[in-house]
């Protein structure tokens, strides 16, 4: 299989997914963002599938004529490459006490945004493109942003929030981190 | 009158306001009793002195040779603030020179890394070869010359960017700007094998492992660059513990989880070197690599032929969970594979880059297995780094306070211990929760930033 290029915009649709699609899958990502934002690690944890793959590539600057390395590819060094084994360990460290960067907790704001659907040929499968804004504000006035896209493999489940996280692909609009650490999850 | 008011004046100095001489700067340091001045950190004119006295005279890590292997290939990266590009050679010799043209000091190349036959500034258009030779000037007779080129006192060859020295040890590539400084192998002194360890475990060498990691970290760099010299205390003791928690199997607790403490350090006989590592415990380097990194480092045949490669340097397959620096900004951490340049950004501030190795004729799972396990670890969103970079951050938000700034801290660690050489590992070693290495590294760093001659600084 063709490695997907990144570079490339999230492929839209032929038709619009019906509204009350598009407001479930609103919904679910309004509400994971409150999970976050309150440091509900745990039932954040509920919402990924157990073979979620939660990756975030590392960004490179080049000129339009070499866009196509922009992505550093999968397989390779990157921000976050993670399976559910290690989302829940890194949840299990951070509910420790003892995870100093978040510990006294953030102030976090999740905003989601710029939600388009496209329907797969399976029913229960779907992919999602979203635009993600990250405040973070810690101890006394330490303030970071972190933006960027998220494309996902959602699947519609009868429990819980109704949908699970088969994959995430988070796309951060920055090449040099400039926030002093990534503890923030997206 | 006017020498009253001097006099006076020099009755009081304002301390931030202080001149530094060679003399105020070596008072800095005191690795006798084990005292630092935290103006190191927070002092804008000693950094400006740092960028002349130890980022334009030290050997600087910039990458890789897996970085760039095919001629023509680049890499655009720091030494200190200043921009450099890192340039394989058709020979396979490799160039590194200033990013930036010599007409009016642009950057010469604007992408991150890449294969290129010139480089084109985009302000005037000058170009140059890959040997960093001015070989393109618009309008040059035009512009330049009345007459044919190179004959009219405008010639080409006098505007390169200006070139540093290169040099590489087992694979790492370092540069540095001073042609009197002694060469790489000198400056990394008695340093080596420990170095050997990471990079020499096997015939192949080692390859990166694409991707360089990048973040901004509000701290000093000296504090990033002093831990991994010499602060294995900060990783047996609190700083790391919810990584630890991270990495235990679901069925173990902290609580049943006791961390060594039995170990050395090792404190270069010159240039500010240092390591540390646990002997014959490997939980914490399963703590943090898991058990499939910890088997292949420790046990089996990749294992036994480091062993044979490295014994007569150093017993290798006792030392766990190293951390090094090469002064003064080259870290890594052997057995864990990352490593990283510090670059410095302002006294406040410093760009981390870091990259991943693994022994090149590693099998593919085992370098997979290394590579997901330093982005669960130690890169900036690692369970374990993430919560360095807290520490420095806020070390450097106290250090704004007039009274913070003015308290000598204490780096005693081993100071009234004599006897803590271990005579198994070479060199001068201690304890491994000592801090000779920081004490090495800061009395060092004093050196260069006091004495301006290589007759009195060489090793």
């Amino acid at each position: 299989m063709k490695p997907l290029d990144l570079t490339q915009p999230f492929e839209w649709p032929d038709k619009n997914v019906s509204v009350e699609l598009q407001h479930e899958v609103e919904q679910f990502y309004f509400r994971e963002s409150q999970l976050l934002d309150h440091q509900k690690y745990e039932s954040w944890l509920d919402l990924m599938d157990k073979d979620v793959h939660y990756w975030m590539p590392i960004r490179t600057n080049h000129t339009t004529r070499n866009k196509s390395r922009t992505y550093i590819p999968e397989g390779c060094n990157a921000h976050f490459d993670e399976n559910y084994d290690m989302l829940r360990a890194r949840v299990r460290g951070r509910i420790s006490g003892l995870n100093w960067s978040e510990d006294p907790p953030s102030r976090s704001r999740h905003i989601v945004n710029n939600v388009i659907i496209r329907e797969s040929d399976k029913p229960d499968i779907i992919e999602v493109s979203s635009a993600f804004l990250c405040y973070r504000n810690r101890l006394e006035r330490m303030t970071d942003i972190y933006v960027g896209e998220r494309r996902d493999t959602l699947k519609r489940v009868s429990s819980g929030l109704g949908f699970i996280i088969c994959s995430r692909t988070i796309l951060i609009d920055q090449s040099t981190i400039t926030a002093n650490n990534i503890s923030q999850l997206f | 009158m006017k020498n009253i008011i001097k006099n006076e004046t020099e009755e009081t100095p304002l301390k931030w306001v202080e001149q530094w001489t060679p003399e105020k700067i070596k008072g800095l340091v005191d690795q006798d009793v084990g005292l630092l001045d935290p103006r190191i950190f927070t002092d804008q004119e000693l950094y400006e002195i740092e960028l002349e006295k130890v980022f334009s005279r030290s050997w600087l890590l910039l990458g890789h040779e897996g970085h760039i292997p095919n001629a023509g290939d680049y890499l655009t990266t720091y030494m200190g603030e200043d921009p450099v590009i890192v340039v394989r050679q058709k020979d396979k010799s490799i160039k590194v020179f200033l990013n930036q043209c010599r007409h009016r000091g642009m950057r010469i190349e604007r992408s991150d890394f890449g294969n290129a036959k010139s480089f084109t500034c985009t302000y005037h258009g000058w170009a140059y070869d890959t040997a960093g030779n001015l070989v393109n000037v618009p309008y040059e007779k035009e512009a330049f010359c009345d007459q044919k080129e190179g004959d009219c006192g405008f010639d080409k060859a006098d505007w390169g960017p200006l070139q540093a020295r290169v040099d590489t040890y087992k694979g790492l590539v370092f540069a540095n700007w001073d042609a009197e400084a002694p060469d790489l192998l000198t400056y990394l002194s008695d340093a080596t094998p420990y170095m050997d360890v990471m990079l020499d475990r096997t015939e192949a060498g080692t390859e990166v492992i694409t991707g360089m990691q990048k973040t901004v970290i509000p701290c000093n760099w000296k504090f990033a660059a002093e831990q991994f010299c010499s602060d294995m205390y900060h990783a047996g003791t609190m700083s790391h513990l919810s990584g630890v928690v991270s990495s235990l199997p679901p069925e173990v607790d902290l609580s049943d989880v006791k961390l060594p403490s039995v170990g050395n350090q090792f404190r270069a006989k010159w240039g500010g070197h240092g390591s540390g590592w646990f002997n014959d415990d490997f939980s914490l380097l399963t703590a943090i690599m898991g058990p499939k990194i910890t088997d292949y480092w420790t046990k089996g045949p990749a294992a036994e032929r480091a062993q044979e490669r490295l014994g007569d340097r150093l017993p290798a397959q006792r030392m766990v969970a190293q951390h090094m620096t090469v002064f003064p900004t080259c870290s890594f951490l052997p057995g864990i594979n990352t490593i990283r340049t510090w670059h410095p950004r302002g006294p406040n501030e410093v760009e981390v880059w870091s990259f991943i190795l693994v022994d090149a004729d590693a099998p593919d799972d085992i370098k997979d297995e290394f590579r997901r396990k330093n982005i669960f670890t130690f890169n900036q969103g690692g369970t374990y780094e993430q919560d360095d970079g807290e520490n420095w951050s806020e070390v450097q938000n106290v250090l704004r306070g007039h009274m913070a700034r003015s308290t000598a801290f204490c780096a005693q660690m081993g100071a009234g211990i004599p006897n803590r050489n271990n005579p198994e590992f070479p060199g001068k070693t201690a304890y491994v929760y000592a801090e000779e290495a920081a004490r090495g590294f800061y009395y060092h760093w004093s050196r260069m930033m006091s004495e301006d001659s290589w007759d009195t600084l060489k090793p």
